[in-house]
Protein backbone atom coordinates (compact mmCIF):
# COMPACT_ATOMS: atom_id res chain seq x y z
CA UNK A 1 0.00 0.00 0.00
CA UNK A 2 2.66 2.81 0.95
CA UNK A 3 4.80 2.28 -1.87
CA UNK A 4 1.96 2.41 -4.24
CA UNK A 5 0.85 5.61 -2.57
CA UNK A 6 4.40 6.95 -3.37
CA UNK A 7 5.09 5.25 -6.42
CA UNK A 8 1.70 6.88 -8.56
CA UNK A 9 2.66 10.65 -7.72
CA UNK A 10 5.96 10.02 -8.40
CA UNK A 11 5.54 8.42 -11.61
CA UNK A 12 2.65 11.17 -12.98
CA UNK A 13 5.41 13.59 -11.61
CA UNK A 14 7.81 11.89 -14.03
CA UNK A 15 5.74 11.97 -17.09
CA UNK A 16 5.23 15.65 -17.07
CA UNK A 17 9.00 16.30 -17.26
CA UNK A 18 9.78 14.41 -19.14
CA UNK A 19 6.75 15.79 -21.95
CA UNK A 20 8.51 18.87 -20.47
CA UNK A 21 12.11 17.84 -21.63
CA UNK A 22 10.67 16.09 -25.41
CA UNK A 23 8.98 19.50 -26.18
CA UNK A 24 12.07 21.73 -24.73
CA UNK A 25 14.76 19.62 -27.13
CA UNK A 26 12.07 19.32 -29.96
CA UNK A 27 10.92 23.48 -30.26
CA UNK A 28 14.50 23.85 -29.15
CA UNK A 29 13.98 27.80 -28.02
CA UNK A 30 15.14 30.46 -25.62
CA UNK A 31 10.84 30.78 -24.41
CA UNK A 32 11.05 27.04 -23.06
CA UNK A 33 14.18 26.11 -21.54
CA UNK A 34 14.75 22.59 -20.33
CA UNK A 35 14.18 20.84 -16.85
CA UNK A 36 17.40 20.63 -16.36
CA UNK A 37 18.09 24.52 -17.41
CA UNK A 38 15.26 25.75 -14.63
CA UNK A 39 16.42 23.73 -12.16
CA UNK A 40 20.21 24.62 -12.39
CA UNK A 41 18.61 28.49 -12.47
CA UNK A 42 16.86 27.45 -9.24
CA UNK A 43 19.54 26.34 -7.46
CA UNK A 44 21.88 29.35 -8.46
CA UNK A 45 19.01 31.63 -7.48
CA UNK A 46 18.69 29.83 -3.92
CA UNK A 47 22.78 30.23 -3.23
CA UNK A 48 22.57 33.73 -4.18
CA UNK A 49 20.12 33.93 -1.64
CA UNK A 50 18.04 36.18 -3.60
CA UNK A 51 14.90 33.59 -4.29
CA UNK A 52 14.84 33.47 -0.33
CA UNK A 53 14.94 37.00 0.41
CA UNK A 54 11.75 37.40 -2.16
CA UNK A 55 10.12 34.60 -1.48
CA UNK A 56 10.12 35.25 2.42
CA UNK A 57 8.51 38.34 1.81
CA UNK A 58 5.89 36.70 -0.25
CA UNK A 59 5.53 34.21 2.27
CA UNK A 60 4.97 36.70 4.86
CA UNK A 61 2.18 39.10 2.92
CA UNK A 62 0.76 35.56 1.98
CA UNK A 63 0.63 34.46 6.00
CA UNK A 64 -0.78 37.78 7.50
CA UNK A 65 -3.39 38.28 4.89
CA UNK A 66 -4.84 35.00 5.33
CA UNK A 67 -4.73 34.59 8.83
CA UNK A 68 -6.76 38.66 9.07
CA UNK A 69 -9.28 37.42 6.28
CA UNK A 70 -9.96 33.70 8.14
CA UNK A 71 -10.57 35.33 11.85
CA UNK A 72 -12.44 38.39 9.66
CA UNK A 73 -14.29 35.85 7.17
CA UNK A 74 -15.02 33.18 10.17
CA UNK A 75 -17.01 35.61 12.15
CA UNK A 76 -18.55 37.48 9.63
CA UNK A 77 -20.15 34.38 7.79
CA UNK A 78 -20.89 32.91 11.16
CA UNK A 79 -23.15 35.99 12.33
CA UNK A 80 -24.92 36.06 8.49
CA UNK A 81 -25.00 32.32 8.88
CA UNK A 82 -26.98 32.79 12.31
CA UNK A 83 -29.43 35.52 11.76
CA UNK A 84 -31.43 35.46 8.24
CA UNK A 85 -32.17 39.32 9.21
CA UNK A 86 -28.88 40.29 8.86
CA UNK A 87 -28.16 38.04 5.79
CA UNK A 88 -30.74 39.83 3.60
CA UNK A 89 -29.33 42.84 4.33
CA UNK A 90 -26.03 41.99 3.67
CA UNK A 91 -26.25 39.46 0.91
CA UNK A 92 -25.79 42.36 -2.48
CA UNK A 93 -22.57 43.86 -0.39
CA UNK A 94 -20.92 40.41 -0.46
CA UNK A 95 -21.99 40.03 -4.39
CA UNK A 96 -20.54 43.37 -5.30
CA UNK A 97 -17.64 42.48 -3.35
CA UNK A 98 -17.11 38.92 -4.86
CA UNK A 99 -17.27 40.21 -7.96
CA UNK A 100 -14.99 43.22 -7.95
CA UNK A 101 -11.91 42.42 -10.00
CA UNK A 102 -9.02 41.86 -7.94
CA UNK A 103 -7.14 44.20 -10.34
CA UNK A 104 -9.61 47.17 -9.62
CA UNK A 105 -9.15 46.60 -4.96
CA UNK A 106 -5.65 46.30 -5.58
CA UNK A 107 -5.06 49.60 -7.80
CA UNK A 108 -7.96 51.65 -5.76
CA UNK A 109 -5.78 50.09 -2.18
CA UNK A 110 -2.40 51.48 -3.67
CA UNK A 111 -4.08 55.06 -5.13
CA UNK A 112 -6.13 55.64 -1.41
CA UNK A 113 -3.49 54.40 1.01
CA UNK A 114 -0.59 55.15 -0.96
CA UNK A 115 1.95 52.53 -1.71
CA UNK A 116 2.65 50.96 1.24
CA UNK A 117 2.49 47.55 3.20
CA UNK A 118 -0.84 47.90 5.09
CA UNK A 119 -2.27 48.70 1.45
CA UNK A 120 -0.91 45.63 0.08
CA UNK A 121 -1.98 43.67 3.03
CA UNK A 122 -5.63 45.45 2.80
CA UNK A 123 -5.93 44.47 -0.92
CA UNK A 124 -5.37 40.81 -0.46
CA UNK A 125 -7.92 40.49 2.38
CA UNK A 126 -10.29 42.64 0.44
CA UNK A 127 -10.13 39.99 -1.98
CA UNK A 128 -10.01 36.93 -0.34
CA UNK A 129 -12.69 37.98 2.48
CA UNK A 130 -15.92 37.29 0.62
CA UNK A 131 -14.51 34.20 -0.46
CA UNK A 132 -14.27 32.66 3.18
CA UNK A 133 -17.27 34.72 4.22
CA UNK A 134 -19.62 32.85 1.89
CA UNK A 135 -18.36 28.91 2.65
CA UNK A 136 -18.81 29.63 6.31
CA UNK A 137 -21.94 31.28 6.29
CA UNK A 138 -22.86 27.61 4.31
CA UNK A 139 -21.53 26.38 7.24
CA UNK A 140 -22.86 28.27 10.37
CA UNK A 141 -27.01 27.65 8.16
CA UNK A 142 -26.06 24.07 8.66
CA UNK A 143 -25.67 24.08 12.15
CA UNK A 144 -27.18 21.17 14.08
CA UNK A 145 -30.33 23.49 16.00
CA UNK A 146 -30.81 20.62 18.56
CA UNK A 147 -27.11 20.81 19.60
CA UNK A 148 -27.02 24.39 20.16
CA UNK A 149 -30.03 23.66 22.05
CA UNK A 150 -28.49 21.51 24.11
CA UNK A 151 -25.72 24.09 24.66
CA UNK A 152 -28.43 26.57 26.21
CA UNK A 153 -30.30 23.94 28.87
CA UNK A 154 -27.00 22.86 30.18
CA UNK A 155 -26.03 26.94 30.70
CA UNK A 156 -22.66 26.73 28.70
CA UNK A 157 -22.66 30.52 28.21
CA UNK A 158 -21.46 31.64 24.80
CA UNK A 159 -17.66 31.04 24.50
CA UNK A 160 -18.00 27.50 25.28
CA UNK A 161 -21.00 26.90 22.72
CA UNK A 162 -19.02 28.74 20.57
CA UNK A 163 -15.58 26.38 21.11
CA UNK A 164 -17.30 22.76 21.63
CA UNK A 165 -20.51 23.37 20.04
CA UNK A 166 -20.45 25.20 16.67
CA UNK A 167 -16.47 25.08 15.22
CA UNK A 168 -16.37 21.49 15.49
CA UNK A 169 -18.98 21.92 13.08
CA UNK A 170 -17.79 24.55 10.66
CA UNK A 171 -14.68 22.76 10.39
CA UNK A 172 -15.10 21.16 7.61
CA UNK A 173 -15.74 24.45 6.13
CA UNK A 174 -12.85 26.62 7.37
CA UNK A 175 -10.65 23.59 6.07
CA UNK A 176 -12.21 24.59 2.72
CA UNK A 177 -12.17 27.98 2.98
CA UNK A 178 -8.43 27.66 3.48
CA UNK A 179 -7.83 25.88 1.30
CA UNK A 180 -9.16 27.58 -1.63
CA UNK A 181 -7.93 30.74 -0.27
CA UNK A 182 -4.63 29.50 0.05
CA UNK A 183 -4.52 29.15 -3.89
CA UNK A 184 -6.45 32.62 -4.58
CA UNK A 185 -4.16 34.47 -1.92
CA UNK A 186 -1.18 33.18 -3.99
CA UNK A 187 -2.46 34.39 -7.31
CA UNK A 188 -3.56 37.62 -5.59
CA UNK A 189 -0.34 38.73 -3.67
CA UNK A 190 1.88 38.03 -7.17
CA UNK A 191 -1.04 40.81 -8.55
CA UNK A 192 -0.26 42.97 -5.48
CA UNK A 193 3.38 42.90 -5.50
CA UNK A 194 3.92 43.60 -9.11
CA UNK A 195 1.79 46.79 -9.40
CA UNK A 196 2.99 48.31 -5.78
CA UNK A 197 6.21 46.74 -4.15
CA UNK A 198 9.84 46.48 -4.65
CA UNK A 199 10.22 43.22 -3.17
CA UNK A 200 8.24 39.74 -3.03
CA UNK A 201 8.00 36.99 -6.13
CA UNK A 202 5.09 39.54 -8.13
CA UNK A 203 8.11 41.92 -8.31
CA UNK A 204 10.88 39.43 -9.02
CA UNK A 205 8.62 37.77 -12.03
CA UNK A 206 7.80 41.40 -13.09
CA UNK A 207 11.71 42.21 -13.26
CA UNK A 208 12.00 38.83 -15.34
CA UNK A 209 9.29 39.43 -17.98
CA UNK A 210 10.90 42.80 -18.74
CA UNK A 211 14.51 40.66 -19.05
CA UNK A 212 12.84 37.77 -20.84
CA UNK A 213 14.44 35.68 -18.56
CA UNK A 214 11.99 32.42 -18.89
CA UNK A 215 14.27 30.11 -16.65
CA UNK A 216 13.63 32.48 -13.52
CA UNK A 217 10.54 32.79 -14.12
CA UNK A 218 9.85 29.20 -14.44
CA UNK A 219 12.25 28.10 -11.31
CA UNK A 220 10.44 31.19 -9.16
CA UNK A 221 7.44 29.31 -10.05
CA UNK A 222 8.50 25.41 -9.06
CA UNK A 223 9.93 26.62 -5.81
CA UNK A 224 6.38 28.48 -5.16
CA UNK A 225 4.66 24.72 -6.04
CA UNK A 226 7.26 23.28 -3.57
CA UNK A 227 6.34 25.62 -0.45
CA UNK A 228 2.51 24.91 -1.47
CA UNK A 229 3.27 21.20 -1.55
CA UNK A 230 4.42 21.28 2.17
CA UNK A 231 1.77 23.46 3.33
CA UNK A 232 -0.99 21.24 2.13
CA UNK A 233 1.05 18.04 3.84
CA UNK A 234 2.74 19.39 6.55
CA UNK A 235 -0.33 21.44 7.68
CA UNK A 236 -3.69 20.92 6.00
CA UNK A 237 -3.09 17.03 5.80
CA UNK A 238 -2.55 16.41 9.37
CA UNK A 239 -5.08 19.18 10.41
CA UNK A 240 -7.56 17.31 8.24
CA UNK A 241 -6.61 13.69 10.12
CA UNK A 242 -7.02 14.85 13.70
CA UNK A 243 -10.50 16.13 12.73
CA UNK A 244 -11.62 13.11 11.97
CA UNK A 245 -10.08 10.78 14.48
CA UNK A 246 -13.47 10.52 16.16
CA UNK A 247 -15.63 9.59 13.05
CA UNK B 1 -41.89 22.59 49.96
CA UNK B 2 -40.29 23.75 46.66
CA UNK B 3 -42.87 24.34 43.44
CA UNK B 4 -42.54 25.54 40.10
CA UNK B 5 -45.38 27.32 38.66
CA UNK B 6 -45.62 27.21 34.53
CA UNK B 7 -47.99 30.44 33.44
CA UNK B 8 -48.16 30.20 29.84
CA UNK B 9 -50.79 32.64 29.05
CA UNK B 10 -50.30 32.60 24.93
CA UNK B 11 -48.50 30.30 22.97
CA UNK B 12 -48.86 30.53 19.18
CA UNK B 13 -47.43 28.55 16.46
CA UNK B 14 -48.18 28.52 12.48
CA UNK B 15 -47.95 25.40 11.65
CA UNK B 16 -46.51 24.90 7.97
CA UNK B 17 -49.16 25.35 5.38
CA UNK B 18 -51.62 27.59 7.37
CA UNK B 19 -51.49 31.27 6.81
CA UNK B 20 -53.05 32.29 10.34
CA UNK B 21 -50.91 30.83 13.85
CA UNK B 22 -52.88 28.59 16.41
CA UNK B 23 -52.93 28.96 19.41
CA UNK B 24 -50.89 25.92 21.53
CA UNK B 25 -51.28 27.17 24.58
CA UNK B 26 -53.39 29.91 26.19
CA UNK B 27 -54.49 30.58 29.91
CA UNK B 28 -52.63 27.34 31.35
CA UNK B 29 -51.29 26.96 34.47
CA UNK B 30 -49.52 24.30 35.84
CA UNK B 31 -47.68 24.13 39.15
CA UNK B 32 -45.41 21.03 39.59
CA UNK B 33 -44.41 20.08 43.55
CA UNK B 34 -40.12 19.83 43.02
CA UNK B 35 -40.25 16.30 45.39
CA UNK B 36 -42.03 14.73 42.90
CA UNK B 37 -41.90 12.75 39.49
CA UNK B 38 -45.04 13.90 37.30
CA UNK B 39 -45.43 12.38 34.07
CA UNK B 40 -47.38 14.09 31.36
CA UNK B 41 -49.56 12.22 29.04
CA UNK B 42 -51.44 13.73 26.36
CA UNK B 43 -52.02 13.16 22.20
CA UNK B 44 -49.44 14.10 19.71
CA UNK B 45 -48.99 17.90 18.66
CA UNK B 46 -51.08 18.49 21.66
CA UNK B 47 -47.60 20.71 23.07
CA UNK B 48 -45.78 18.71 25.09
CA UNK B 49 -42.33 19.48 23.91
CA UNK B 50 -43.51 22.78 23.59
CA UNK B 51 -44.26 22.81 27.60
CA UNK B 52 -40.96 21.17 28.21
CA UNK B 53 -39.00 23.59 25.97
CA UNK B 54 -41.11 26.48 27.86
CA UNK B 55 -40.01 25.33 30.82
CA UNK B 56 -36.02 24.32 29.80
CA UNK B 57 -35.94 28.04 28.45
CA UNK B 58 -35.20 26.95 24.71
CA UNK B 59 -38.64 28.49 23.89
CA UNK B 60 -38.68 31.98 24.56
CA UNK B 61 -41.24 32.86 22.36
CA UNK B 62 -44.37 33.09 24.59
CA UNK B 63 -46.23 35.01 26.73
CA UNK B 64 -46.25 34.19 30.73
CA UNK B 65 -43.74 32.94 33.22
CA UNK B 66 -41.56 29.80 34.82
CA UNK B 67 -40.94 30.70 38.51
CA UNK B 68 -39.77 28.76 41.21
CA UNK B 69 -41.61 28.89 44.48
CA UNK B 70 -43.38 32.67 44.67
CA UNK B 71 -40.60 34.48 43.15
CA UNK B 72 -42.20 38.38 41.87
CA UNK B 73 -39.55 37.12 38.23
CA UNK B 74 -38.74 34.58 36.06
CA UNK B 75 -35.92 32.84 37.64
CA UNK B 76 -32.84 30.85 35.63
CA UNK B 77 -33.39 27.54 37.61
CA UNK B 78 -30.95 25.08 36.44
CA UNK B 79 -32.50 22.25 33.98
CA UNK B 80 -31.11 19.29 32.65
CA UNK B 81 -33.20 17.58 29.66
CA UNK B 82 -33.21 14.42 28.45
CA UNK B 83 -34.48 14.75 24.40
CA UNK B 84 -36.13 12.49 22.45
CA UNK B 85 -32.56 12.44 20.57
CA UNK B 86 -29.44 11.38 22.25
CA UNK B 87 -27.89 15.33 21.44
CA UNK B 88 -24.45 14.42 22.29
CA UNK B 89 -21.39 16.40 20.57
CA UNK B 90 -20.30 13.40 18.20
CA UNK B 91 -16.34 15.18 18.09
CA UNK B 92 -16.44 13.82 22.16
CA UNK B 93 -16.02 10.87 24.17
CA UNK B 94 -18.80 9.56 26.53
CA UNK B 95 -16.29 11.45 29.66
CA UNK B 96 -15.44 14.67 27.93
CA UNK B 97 -19.06 14.80 26.65
CA UNK B 98 -20.61 15.01 30.35
CA UNK B 99 -16.91 17.09 31.39
CA UNK B 100 -18.68 19.72 29.18
CA UNK B 101 -21.39 20.12 31.32
CA UNK B 102 -19.77 19.74 35.06
CA UNK B 103 -16.40 20.24 34.76
CA UNK B 104 -13.17 18.24 35.32
CA UNK B 105 -12.86 17.87 38.94
CA UNK B 106 -11.70 15.05 40.72
CA UNK B 107 -15.37 14.68 42.43
CA UNK B 108 -17.08 15.04 38.90
CA UNK B 109 -15.53 12.40 37.47
CA UNK B 110 -15.89 10.53 40.49
CA UNK B 111 -19.72 10.69 40.16
CA UNK B 112 -19.93 10.26 36.61
CA UNK B 113 -17.84 7.32 37.08
CA UNK B 114 -20.51 5.98 39.64
CA UNK B 115 -23.65 6.53 37.50
CA UNK B 116 -22.18 5.14 34.51
CA UNK B 117 -20.92 1.65 36.02
CA UNK B 118 -24.86 2.19 37.21
CA UNK B 119 -26.15 2.49 33.81
CA UNK B 120 -23.54 -0.29 32.17
CA UNK B 121 -21.24 2.30 30.68
CA UNK B 122 -18.49 1.97 32.43
CA UNK B 123 -16.34 0.59 29.90
CA UNK B 124 -17.69 2.80 26.87
CA UNK B 125 -15.98 5.87 29.41
CA UNK B 126 -13.55 6.94 26.66
CA UNK B 127 -15.79 5.92 23.39
CA UNK B 128 -16.82 8.46 21.01
CA UNK B 129 -20.59 8.60 20.37
CA UNK B 130 -21.17 7.40 16.79
CA UNK B 131 -19.31 3.88 18.29
CA UNK B 132 -22.12 3.46 20.82
CA UNK B 133 -25.40 2.08 19.81
CA UNK B 134 -28.42 4.00 20.30
CA UNK B 135 -29.75 2.34 23.72
CA UNK B 136 -26.04 3.62 24.80
CA UNK B 137 -26.44 7.05 23.61
CA UNK B 138 -29.68 7.30 25.12
CA UNK B 139 -27.80 6.28 28.65
CA UNK B 140 -25.37 8.48 28.28
CA UNK B 141 -27.53 11.38 27.58
CA UNK B 142 -29.60 10.07 30.65
CA UNK B 143 -26.09 10.02 32.55
CA UNK B 144 -25.42 13.64 31.16
CA UNK B 145 -28.68 14.77 32.56
CA UNK B 146 -28.62 13.01 36.05
CA UNK B 147 -25.07 13.98 37.11
CA UNK B 148 -25.53 17.92 35.98
CA UNK B 149 -26.30 19.82 39.09
CA UNK B 150 -29.81 20.93 37.90
CA UNK B 151 -33.13 21.44 39.77
CA UNK B 152 -35.44 20.01 37.41
CA UNK B 153 -34.59 17.08 35.00
CA UNK B 154 -36.53 17.42 31.81
CA UNK B 155 -37.50 14.19 29.71
CA UNK B 156 -39.16 13.78 26.82
CA UNK B 157 -40.56 10.12 25.56
CA UNK B 158 -36.70 8.88 26.03
CA UNK B 159 -37.77 5.42 26.25
CA UNK B 160 -39.59 6.25 23.14
CA UNK B 161 -37.83 3.64 20.60
CA UNK B 162 -36.19 0.65 22.78
CA UNK B 163 -38.65 -2.64 22.95
CA UNK B 164 -40.20 -3.71 25.98
CA UNK B 165 -37.59 -5.41 27.36
CA UNK B 166 -35.13 -2.91 27.12
CA UNK B 167 -37.36 -0.19 28.07
CA UNK B 168 -38.44 -2.00 31.19
CA UNK B 169 -34.84 -2.18 31.89
CA UNK B 170 -34.47 1.85 31.19
CA UNK B 171 -37.43 2.81 33.67
CA UNK B 172 -35.58 0.67 36.27
CA UNK B 173 -32.43 2.35 35.93
CA UNK B 174 -34.03 6.05 36.03
CA UNK B 175 -35.81 5.07 39.36
CA UNK B 176 -32.70 3.30 40.63
CA UNK B 177 -29.73 6.31 39.48
CA UNK B 178 -32.79 8.89 40.89
CA UNK B 179 -32.88 7.08 44.52
CA UNK B 180 -29.12 7.82 44.50
CA UNK B 181 -28.97 11.18 43.04
CA UNK B 182 -32.71 12.71 43.90
CA UNK B 183 -33.78 15.34 41.12
CA UNK B 184 -37.25 17.11 40.42
CA UNK B 185 -38.40 15.10 37.49
CA UNK B 186 -40.83 16.13 34.36
CA UNK B 187 -41.09 13.32 32.35
CA UNK B 188 -43.05 13.23 28.97
CA UNK B 189 -44.54 10.18 27.29
CA UNK B 190 -47.91 8.53 25.49
CA UNK B 191 -46.99 5.55 26.89
CA UNK B 192 -49.95 4.87 29.92
CA UNK B 193 -48.04 1.40 31.49
CA UNK B 194 -45.24 3.67 31.42
CA UNK B 195 -46.31 6.96 33.25
CA UNK B 196 -48.33 4.67 35.89
CA UNK B 197 -45.03 2.70 36.64
CA UNK B 198 -43.03 5.72 37.29
CA UNK B 199 -44.97 8.56 38.52
CA UNK B 200 -46.36 10.19 41.61
CA UNK B 201 -48.71 12.09 39.45
CA UNK B 202 -49.81 12.36 35.98
CA UNK B 203 -51.25 15.09 34.15
CA UNK B 204 -53.41 14.45 31.23
CA UNK B 205 -53.34 17.61 28.70
CA UNK B 206 -55.87 17.76 26.09
CA UNK B 207 -55.34 18.83 22.56
CA UNK B 208 -54.62 22.29 21.02
CA UNK B 209 -55.21 24.38 22.45
CA UNK B 210 -53.69 22.57 25.43
CA UNK B 211 -55.96 21.97 28.46
CA UNK B 212 -55.41 19.71 31.78
CA UNK B 213 -57.38 17.16 31.46
CA UNK B 214 -56.87 15.38 34.74
CA UNK B 215 -54.52 15.49 37.06
CA UNK B 216 -54.02 12.01 39.25
CA UNK B 217 -51.27 11.81 42.55
CA UNK B 218 -50.40 8.07 42.81
CA UNK B 219 -49.19 7.36 46.49
CA UNK B 220 -48.83 3.33 45.95
CA UNK B 221 -45.18 1.94 46.47
CA UNK B 222 -43.65 1.92 43.07
CA UNK B 223 -42.57 -2.01 43.94
CA UNK B 224 -46.25 -2.78 44.76
CA UNK B 225 -47.84 -1.69 41.26
CA UNK B 226 -47.60 -4.93 39.35
CA UNK B 227 -49.41 -5.93 36.31
CA UNK B 228 -52.96 -6.32 38.30
CA UNK B 229 -52.48 -3.37 40.44
CA UNK B 230 -51.91 -1.45 36.41
CA UNK B 231 -55.15 -3.12 36.19
CA UNK B 232 -57.38 -2.08 38.52
CA UNK B 233 -55.97 1.07 38.32
CA UNK B 234 -57.00 1.80 34.78
CA UNK B 235 -60.26 0.44 34.92
CA UNK B 236 -60.83 2.91 37.85
CA UNK B 237 -59.00 5.91 35.89
CA UNK B 238 -61.72 5.11 32.94
CA UNK B 239 -64.80 4.86 35.35
CA UNK B 240 -63.80 8.10 37.20
CA UNK B 241 -62.76 10.46 34.08
CA UNK B 242 -65.03 9.85 31.01
CA UNK B 243 -63.32 12.89 29.54
CA UNK B 244 -60.28 10.59 29.12
CA UNK B 245 -61.92 8.65 26.68
CA UNK B 246 -59.87 9.87 23.94
CA UNK B 247 -56.14 9.26 25.76
CA UNK B 248 -57.00 5.24 26.17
Amino acid sequence: MRHSSLLKPALSISLLLLIWQVLSIFINTAVLPSPFTVFNTLILAIKSGELLYHLGFTLYRLCLSFFIAMMLGVSIGLLLGRSEKVNQFFNSWLIIFLNIPALVTTILCYVWFGLIETAAIFAIVINKLPNVIVTIREGAKNIDEELVEMATVYQLGHLKTLQHVILPQLFPYIMAAARTGLSLIWKIVLVVELLGRSNGMGYQIHLFFQLFDISSILAYTVSFIIIIQFIEIAILQPLDKAAKQWK
Amino acid sequence: MTHLYVNIEKKAFTPVGLPAPSNVFSDFKLDFNTQQLTCIIGPSGCGKTTLLNIIAGIDKDFTGSVRLNDQPQSTDHKVSYVFQTPRLLPWRTVLENIQLIIGKSPSSLLKTQQVLQQLGLLEQLNSYPAHLSIGMQRRVSLARAVISDSETLLMDEPFVSLDLANATKARQLLLQVLEQHPKHVIFVTHDMDEALTLADRIIFLSGAPCQVLADIPISTERLARNNNWLKTFKATLKKDNPNLKTIF
